[in-house]
């Protein structure tokens, strides 16, 4: 006789709860549902609206002298980014079927040695380009070293590419005065990158290789960490094989 | 009588097997999500959950026993 679908699932449930919780933590499904969910947009003049107040109150931000001051002037701005619905309207995010391939590009390590990122296949690889000029970028190089001590043992990959004129040389002096934990690579900014629209911008590619997940321009560190803990988690909802 | 591990192995091989779909309905509802966070998780009606969630336990369940019978 076939069992009931109660004993079913209940016998399922005590199966599933034997997986460890690092497999993938409530966190990151939480994270997935909520990345799923469809997102409120605003229409084309709120929009506007909000970036133009945003646009301000960077200006703002930025003419604050006291270090300590414009800590906190920048800690309520992502507060209010956090807060206001449809304000990362930048923020995408892809299923598993249907991602793009990331194009590969010509980036160079600060040797001048080209740097494939077939190399990094296997693991979800954040991309972060950026330039030593901006001071947004600047703000965030603290949050990736962060997530590439943190979430490093469980495949992920950091990769700045910095897109400054003037070759490798003119950022190697930048890059090795600051502390920086993550791959820093250089492309040529002549060139034309079918990834690049905006900085800064940033990736995060699943261990295929392709795109789960882009945000152009401003976004916060918790929304760049919960991508990040979703697509670690993919690997254990998509293909647990890779966890053997 | 198998270890804790080798339970989990066989969990996530049976889990590999299903469906993305399948996986994630029966993973995120066993982390407690309602109906409704998990239907928006998985872009489905809400109300077809029940159903879906139905038929992948069963097809967890039948491929956990073909592989490794009725533990």
């Amino acid at each position: 006789m076939a069992p009931r679908d109660d004993d079913v699932a209940r016998w399922v449930e005590d199966r599933l709860a034997r997986l460890e919780p690092s497999d993938s933590t409530g966190d990151e499904r939480r994270g997935l549902a909520q990345l799923r969910q469809p997102s409120r947009q605003p229409s084309p003049r709120s929009r506007r609206w909000i970036g133009s107040a945003l646009a301000i109150a960077t200006i703002l931000v930025m003419a604050i002298a006291t270090p300590s001051l414009r800590g906190f002037a920048q800690a309520c701005g992502e507060f209010v980014m956090r807060t206001l619905p449809g304000t990362h309207a930048t923020q995408t995010y892809a299923q598993t079927q249907g991602r793009r391939p990331f194009a590969d590009d010509d980036w160079r390590d600060l040797r001048g040695h080209p740097i494939a990122l077939s190399a990094f296949r296997g693991k979800v690889v954040l991309v972060t380009y950026w330039t030593t000029t901006c001071q947004q970028c600047a703000s965030e190089m603290a949050w990736f070293n962060d997530f590439q001590r943190r979430y490093q043992e469980r495949g992920l990959e950091v990769i700045g590419v910095l897109v400054d004129d003037g070759g490798v040389a003119a950022v190697k002096e930048f890059v090795t005065e600051r502390p920086i934990e993550y791959q820093v690579v250089h492309r040529d900014r002549t060139n034309a990158d079918p990834n690049l629209k905006s900085i800064p911008t940033t990736f995060i590619l699943d261990r295929d290789g392709r795109v789960a997940a882009r945000h152009v321009g401003y976004c916060s560190k918790r929304e760049l960490e919960t991508d990040i803990r979703t697509v670690l988690a993919e690997a254990f909802i998509d293909g647990s094989k890779r966890l053997q | 009588m198998h270890t804790a591990r080798e339970e989990q192995w066989r969990v996530r091989s049976v889990l590999s097997v299903l469906s993305w779909r399948e996986g994630a309905l029966l993973l995120l509802r066993s982390e407690g999500l309602s109906y409704a966070e998990v239907a928006a998780a998985v872009q489905v009606s809400p109300t077809s959950v029940g159903t879906l969630l139905t038929r992948a336990q069963q097809a967890f369940r039948k491929e956990y026993v073909k592989r490794y019978g009725p533990a």
